[in-house]
């Protein structure tokens, strides 16, 4: 909502600069975005008289003009514009001046030399000091004006547009009146109401369908004279962001300004006799006032004429056939209030925001109908554009403010202050509630007409706080009984596993969980496998996330391309269809060692996690049918999820090299925290001593040392064993082969182990190894 | 010549030798190693009388100690006692990073644990009802529409705002007895926009009290406890006007620097700036949850973990906090 601070200060004084008003309104009602300063944009712009104008020596359109800007300051200036004559006052942009177009950025004005003749200034236009009002050629002013005077007073344009930001739950503030009680009560100072016409008192009832209209006011007016609206007129609205009309059209957007009334003004001709009020047919068409044709459903609110036809869309635009043009004598001016919900999604559904919708979408006050009608008809006839007919067109009831009461000790339970009850009462008094009864213990109020949003105790509560001042809150901790917090375990667990693998050198990422169905496709996962968004905002955000592996992809495709050794984790939900949601963990690895080592860093930052989270062994098992964005035989599986390498129809897809392999790994966590974890119980350390054997092995390349070590386990005699035997080295001395160490603890808990029972427990090693894996043993 | 003055040369010579940087080691040999003068020393204790070696050992013991400082006291010139450069810079465990959205939501829990809250996490799938009925946000609101949040179905979505979990355990615990109530709930919440300001995904952390006597001062209370402890002392707050269908008074929190600190010049904002919304929970907010208004009241608040990263260490671009470039998480540590 746009608010001048001059028309603002018609209806509320004010000793506050726009500024700081504003700042008070964003304290008390409505945030300010922002506050335009026109006497700013017109700064160096200055009333000037044109003493004498001639062509210019060498054009056959321009001329020079000779232009007092001040009592001895007479200069010369180069001017295009065809209405420039001398004998009258002009605007002057004196060289060093900066001049803000309604369109295109701000233009530096310098002295200057056109086609030889020096020009020093500027003679402007509306439209290039920043207002549209449609006239070519320079703005020309009334010569009583004292040149060198401030072009910013000369055009009543001393002023600043403060733009609030008005929420939902207050349509009262989408009119300047109501912006200026705000202030009246803020600043503790009274409020001016316009003058209105006294309405007719006979009144014709309509009986229109109230769910569509809950009220309607009407009235014909004649002795129509349409022109173009004075200049103060024009102005306003364009400082409002409104395109000046026609006289009758600006009057009706002018009041909708100061009221929040939308009204609406048809060509009582095209109406024929009274308007009615009825839904669409879902074949109907609109001209509307833009335009366009527009095509109808059975939801969209219409005015129809005597004939039926559509002849308005209510509460969002008229038609074109209705409009008021030069040849209109009589019109019928109207002032409704719609069904908000209707309008809101009429709006919706035909792309068409107007100033009218906006405001008839938050539901409208129907007591303010009649104010804004009335103070129409005082303008139109002020103005001598109109005059008032004999019958008021009604329809509807209006709706009766329930009263509310609030006892002090609610006020200080809720709030934590005290108010005085001569507080409460000032404070609502000054935004037009009525006060009473006011007792020791309670103040009983009602809402005007204009606060339907006020029902509850809580909203008058509110509105005092508004009022009395949020900054003057205290700042207290609760007390009450205090609840022992229990910990969420899961999230604490998810918080240390980050931790635990940021301390192992993975980088924790955190990216958007809406994907494309190209980034799918590249990563080899079907469609079918993930969840679509019914409306998607781009091709970039129509699916959600299956894996992390696509944010993975993404990462080192683009983001992290030049970094040759990286390793990612994410812990986040990935959807499935079926609309479900499960927090995965994964893991990205990719680095320039042999893919071996990338498949026992995952492993081990597996065991790693499982260790931390005490729920024992994780077993991997080759899987042939894994994801499909493996490479074939390459993936693994464990305890709620899989490993493996990432294959290069993948990697070529989103164009990373494949050099380099990548492992991705990815687990359901939840099924992991759900696991039980084993206690931890102690035991005493053993008093004997622990012996520590390799074994070496030959074995030829191919042949996987996973289940030689299983069987090295397996055979090593339990009794003995202190620790299960580790894998020390692979060195390959030559081609084809691999030598094998591995490393056993032998050690009793009851008793210390005889050289000779350890040697016997690896002769029976040996000989598994030889006899079942054809190792050669070294 | 007697023990004493021998021992006392001995400590005289090695002194002499520790000044000219023979090393330590070396040293030690000579004095201490099979054949070593102090060795021999201590061995000509046997052919004392039997009554004269108690204080001949104990003045050898004292010996030994001033010869073992000697050999301990500062190395003088290069450090070649054992052949080991000592100077070399020290190895850093290669560190991984913790996401700084994380992290702050680490922080953020943290501070309200201390204020005894619970932390409930929630789905990000919901239904209409929790993300809007339950929260007042009638069929007609505007946020209603397809055209500001990511529907899945007919009456699924993701949700828009981390409240939705406000009634679902509110009632939970209403049921189960567990009230007053205290809860935090951090998480991921969409909305359908994106510009440079605004990401179709961010994050939000809620916080929701409910007892039988608490006020819109205890949530400023707990408000001013959250931003100093996240942005120190020389922030301020302050609370203005606001309108949420779900809170009633409403407010918006802002903060800003004090200009009046002298060290206030790492360019942090001194105008004031949007933090979050919060207000007194809605009475018909609390019905929905089975809570009756009349006994209890509670607050709520509501914002952004982004932009507390980003004003706390001034990163500009909120997208760059979901590109998850390594130049950008290694700025923040670990540890």
């Amino acid at each position: 909502m746009k608010a001048s601070f001059r028309l603002l200060t018609q209806y509320c004084d004010t000793r506050l600069t726009p500024v700081a008003l504003g700042e008070r309104f964003r304290l008390t009602s409505s945030e300010v975005e922002e506050v335009v300063d026109w006497s700013k944009h017109l700064s160096n712009l200055v009333v000037g008289y044109v003493v004498e104008s001639y062509p210019h020596p060498s054009s056959d359109h321009l001329h020079v003009v000779r232009v007092q800007t001040g009592p001895d300051d007479i200069r010369q200036i180069v001017c295009g514009a065809p209405n420039v004559r001398s004998n009258t006052s002009v605007i002057v942009a004196l060289p060093g001046s900066s001049i803000h177009p309604v369109s295109g950025n701000p233009l530096q004005i310098n002295e200057t030399t056109i086609r030889g003749v020096t020009s020093s200034g500027m003679l402007c236009s509306y439209e290039e000091i920043g207002l549209a009002i449609p006239n070519p050629g320079i703005i020309i002013l009334d010569t009583h004006l004292k040149p060198g005077a401030t072009a910013a007073t000369a055009l009543e344009l001393d002023d600043a547009v403060l733009d609030l930001e008005i929420t939902p739950n207050r349509p009262d503030l989408l009119g300047i009146l109501g912006l200026a009680r705000e202030m009246s009560s803020f600043q503790h100072l009274s409020l001016r109401m316009p003058a209105i016409a006294t309405l007719p008192k006979e009144t014709l009832e309509l009986h229109l369908p109230t769910a569509l209209c809950p009220y309607y006011t009407g009235i014909t007016l004649t002795d129509c004279k349409v022109a173009e609206s004075p200049y103060w007129l024009q102005k306003t609205l364009l400082l409002h962001g409104m395109r000046p009309i026609n006289n009758i059209v600006d009057v009706t957007n002018y009041v909708m300004l100061e009221t929040g009334q939308p009204l609406h003004a048809f060509d009582k001709a095209q109406l024929a006799g009274n308007p009615s009020v009825r839904l669409a047919k879902s074949n109907e068409t609109l001209r509307s006032l833009d335009g366009q044709l527009r095509s109808l459903t059975h939801e969209d609110i219409v005015i129809v004429n005597t004939k039926n036809q559509p002849i308005a869309l209510a509460g969002i635009i008229g038609g074109t056939a209705s409009a008021i043009s030069e040849a209109t004598q009589t019109i019928f001016l109207e002032s409704a209030v719609f069904d908000g919900a209707h309008i809101r999604r009429s709006s919706r559904r035909q792309s068409l925001r107007t100033e009218a919708s906006t405001r008839m979408e938050k539901g409208l006050n129907p007591a303010g109908a009649e104010f804004a009608l009335a103070r129409a008809i005082k303008l139109l006839e002020d103005m001598q554009a109109a005059i008032s007919g004999p019958t008021l067109l009604k329809s509807g009831t209006l709706p009766v403010s329930k009263p509310i009461t609030v006892s002090y000790a609610q006020i200080q339970s809720l709030l934590g202050i005290t108010l005085s009850p001569m507080d409460c009462k000032r404070i609502l008094l000054s935004l037009g509630f009525e006060a009473k009864p006011i007792t020791k213990a309670s103040i009983t109020v009602t809402p005007p007409s204009w606060r339907s949003d006020v029902r509850l105790p809580e909203d008058v509560i509110e509105e005092l706080l508004r009022i009395w001042g949020y900054q003057r809150i205290p700042s207290t901790l609760p007390s009450g009984v205090l609840m022992p917090p229990k910990q969420n375990r899961n999230y604490s667990r998810k918080n240390s596993i980050r931790h635990l693998l940021a301390a192992s050198g993975l980088h924790e990422t955190v990216s958007l969980s809406l994907t494309s169905k190209t980034s799918l496709e590249k990563s080899s996962i079907a469609e079918s496998e993930a969840v679509s968004v019914l409306l998607p905002l781009s091709k970039e955000g129509e699916i959600l996330l299956p894996e992390h592996l696509i944010s993975f992809m993404q990462n080192v495709s683009l983001t992290n391309r030049t970094i040759e050794n990286i390793e990612l984790f994410e812990i986040g939900a990935v959807f499935s269809p079926g609309l479900k949601e499960t927090v995965h963990l994964s893991f990205l690895l990719r680095s320039n060692g042999p893919v071996e080592s990338l498949y026992q860093r995952g492993k081990g930052l597996l065991l790693l996690l499982a260790e931390h989270l005490k729920i024992g062994l994780i077993l991997f098992e080759s899987i042939d049918t894994g994801p499909t964005y493996f490479t074939k035989n390459t993936a693994l599986s464990f305890l709620g999820g899989s490993m493996g390498q990432v294959s290069d129809s993948v990697l070529a897809a989103w164009k990373i090299r494949t050099a380099k392999s990548i492992l991705y790994v990815s687990f359901d966590l939840e099924s992991w925290l759900g696991c039980l974890e084993i206690p931890l119980r102690y035991q005493l350390p053993s008093a004997f001593p622990i012996s520590e054997r390799d074994i070496t092995f030959l074995i030829p390349e191919a042949v996987e040392v996973g289940p030689i070590l299983d069987a090295v386990a397996s055979h090593q005699s339990k009794e003995m064993q202190s620790k299960l035997p580790e894998l020390v080295t692979i060195y390959r001395a030559e081609a084809g082969t691999k030598a094998v160490t591995i490393h056993l603890y032998f050690g009793s808990r009851s008793r210390t182990l005889k050289e000779s029972e350890i040697a016997d427990n690896l002769q029976v090693i040996g000989n598994v190894l030889t006899g079942q894996f054809q190792v050669t043993l070294k | 010549m007697d023990l004493n003055t021998e021992a006392r040369q001995l400590v005289a010579h090695i002194s002499q030798q520790r000044e000219q940087g023979v090393p330590a080691g070396q040293l030690r040999r000579t004095l201490f190693g099979k054949d070593g003068s102090f060795t021999t020393l201590l061995q000509t204790i046997s052919s004392l009388p039997k009554d004269e070696r108690p204080a001949a050992q104990a003045e050898l013991r004292l010996i030994r100690t001033e010869l073992e400082q000697l050999l301990l006291s500062t190395e003088k010139g290069p450090d070649s006692l054992l052949g080991v450069d000592t100077s070399l810079p020290g190895i850093l465990p290669q560190l991984g990073t913790i996401h700084p959205i994380s992290a702050m939501i680490e922080h953020m829990v943290d501070i309200f644990s201390r204020l005894s809250f619970e932390i409930v996490e929630g789905q990000e799938i919901v239904g209409e009802e929790e993300n809007f009925d339950l929260l007042n946000i009638g069929p007609d609101h505007p946020a209603r529409d397809g055209h500001d949040s990511y529907f899945l179905s007919k009456n699924r979505l993701l949700r828009t705002q981390t409240t939705a979990v406000q009634v679902i355990e509110l009632r939970r615990r209403q049921k189960a007895g567990l009230l007053p109530v205290r809860i935090v709930v951090p998480g991921k919440t969409y909305r359908r926009e994106s510009d440079p300001t605004h990401s179709p995904m961010f994050h939000q952390f809620d916080a929701v009290l409910v007892d039988t006597t608490t006020s819109f001062s205890d949530l400023r209370g707990c408000l001013d406890f959250l931003v100093t402890e996240l942005f120190g002392d020389l922030v301020e707050t302050r609370f203005r006007p606001h309108h949420f269908p779900f809170t009633e008074p409403s407010a918006e929190l802002d903060i800003r620097w004090r200009t009046t600190d002298p060290s206030n010049s790492l360019g942090k904002h001194t105008e004031w700036l949007e933090m979050g919304g919060c207000g007194m929970i809605h009475p018909d907010v609390l019905r929905h949850a089975g809570i009756n208004p009349s006994l209890y009241r509670g607050w709520a608040f509501g914002m952004s973990i982004e932009r507390p990263v980003m004003v706390k260490y001034g990163v500009p671009d909120l997208r760059s906090l979901y590109e998850n470039n390594l130049s950008f998480l290694q700025q923040f540590p670990t540890i």
